[in-house]
């Protein structure tokens, strides 16, 4: 029974640790980035936690009503709200959440559009969410303790198994 | 084959850690603005939903028990006669925030001035020497400059961190060279209607909006 179990939990995450392989490898190879959503002005297109997967895309392809992602002008912040106008003489569109009142307050230069939303995945960010309050280096750090201590608690399992077996066979 | 599988899961571990690593550190994408969120008491400005309405404003009767003048070096009593409006500040949301604010007269009373600050930049307690510190010159266009930058929707802000709480102050005060004539009659200055608005914004340049 015992084996059984051990049996259907390592299948489990071998087909989790696959599938995850797999769509990360199909997101690089495609060239998507993905987002992770944080608020709620989007709702109901994207909501808190979902992970938006966008794919650049010419200014001149952009259609009112498409929903693009907006690097801020340092470079360190993206918005995703949806088309509301086009000035192709300016290059600029102008954005709104679909769950706000007005416009976003300003144009979004063309340069600004990393690209538009390709498809969604909910709930997968808030992994993402979670790391906010920790520092790039400080996330990496906790993942490689994670990574360390599921190895070590994996040989501590193997070494106790192994030495109750030779117990069992010394008896 | 046990073998095999103990190291199977060796690797498997660390490739899911992995996997959950690619989605932890992803970028996030928010709105632009903040939300005004909760306002209780009038005297707190709670944010952290986002949406493009972000103002938080309170209107105070201020009453002045003096005039002054900010630019007069030898001007001891300054802070005797300032009103300073202390407003507490918490970002509850998930993204550092800048808060900007400005300050309106409504009543028909002149020589009304402003300046935003924290105790971060507090000079001694003292809001002369705060202003003093924090203008290149102590003129009407430095001190606009400041309060709202040149294009008026900039200027001085206060950055929260997500989590954080602090609490911003407004002083206001009437500049005497504006009112000495109306002090001749009376002493009291009191038609100063003022509408004190926070601005709560994501921490980039150009997203303040009065």
């Amino acid at each position: 029974m015992k084996i059984r179990i051990r049996n259907v939990l390592f299948n489990f995450f071998a087909i989790l640790t696959l599938v995850a392989v797999v769509f990360i490898g199909f997101n690089l190879f495609s060239g998507a980035k993905g987002y992770a959503v944080t608020s709620p002005s989007m709702e109901d297109t994207l909501v808190r936690g979902d992970i938006v997967f966008v794919k650049a895309v010419s200014f001149e392809e952009l259609k009112v009503g498409d929903v693009v992602t907006v690097r801020s002008t340092d470079g360190k912040y993206f918005f995703t709200h949806r088309v509301v106008g086009i000035d192709g003489k300016n290059r600029t569109v102008t954005t709104k959440g679909d769950a706000n009142n007005s416009d976003d307050p300003m144009p979004s230069e063309a340069e600004r559009i990393v690209g538009k939303m390709w498809y969604k995945v909910p709930l997968l960010g808030y992994f993402s969410i979670l790391f906010l309050n920790f520092s790039r280096s400080t996330g990496l750090i906790i993942l490689a303790v994670v990574a360390v201590a599921l190895v070590a608690i994996n040989s501590a399992v193997i070494k106790t198994k192994s030495k109750k077996k030779r117990g069992d066979s010394d008896e | 084959m046990s073998k095999i599988r103990k190291i199977s899961a060796v690797i498997m571990a660390l490739v899911l850690v992995m996997c959950v690593g690619y989605f932890s550190l992803m970028s996030t994408t928010s709105a632009w603005f903040y939300n005004s969120g909760v306002i209780d008491s009038g005297d707190t400005f709670i944010f952290g939903d986002l949406s493009v309405d972000t103002s938080f404003n309170t209107k105070s009767k201020v009453v002045f028990n003096g005039a002054t003048k900010f630019a007069d070096k030898d001007e001891v009593l300054f802070d005797k006669v300032v009103n300073v409006e202390e407003i507490s500040v918490y970002n509850s949301g998930t993204i550092p925030a800048r808060i900007y604010a400005d300050a309106v007269n409504t009543g028909s009373g002149e020589g009304f001035r402003w300046f935003f600050f924290s105790d971060a930049t507090a000079v001694d307690g003292s809001v002369k020497k705060t202003i003093e510190a924090s203008l290149p010159e102590l003129t009407d266009e430095a001190l606009n400059a400041y309060n709202v930058g040149e294009d008026g929707n900039s200027g001085h802000y206060i950055l929260l961190n997500p989590g954080e709480i602090t609490t911003v102050k407004i002083a206001s005060w009437i500049e005497y060279d504006e009112v000495k004539d109306e002090l001749k009659g009376s002493a009291t200055l009191d038609s100063y209607d003022i509408e004190f608005t926070l601005i709560s914004t994501q921490d980039v340049d150009g997203a303040a909006e009065r």
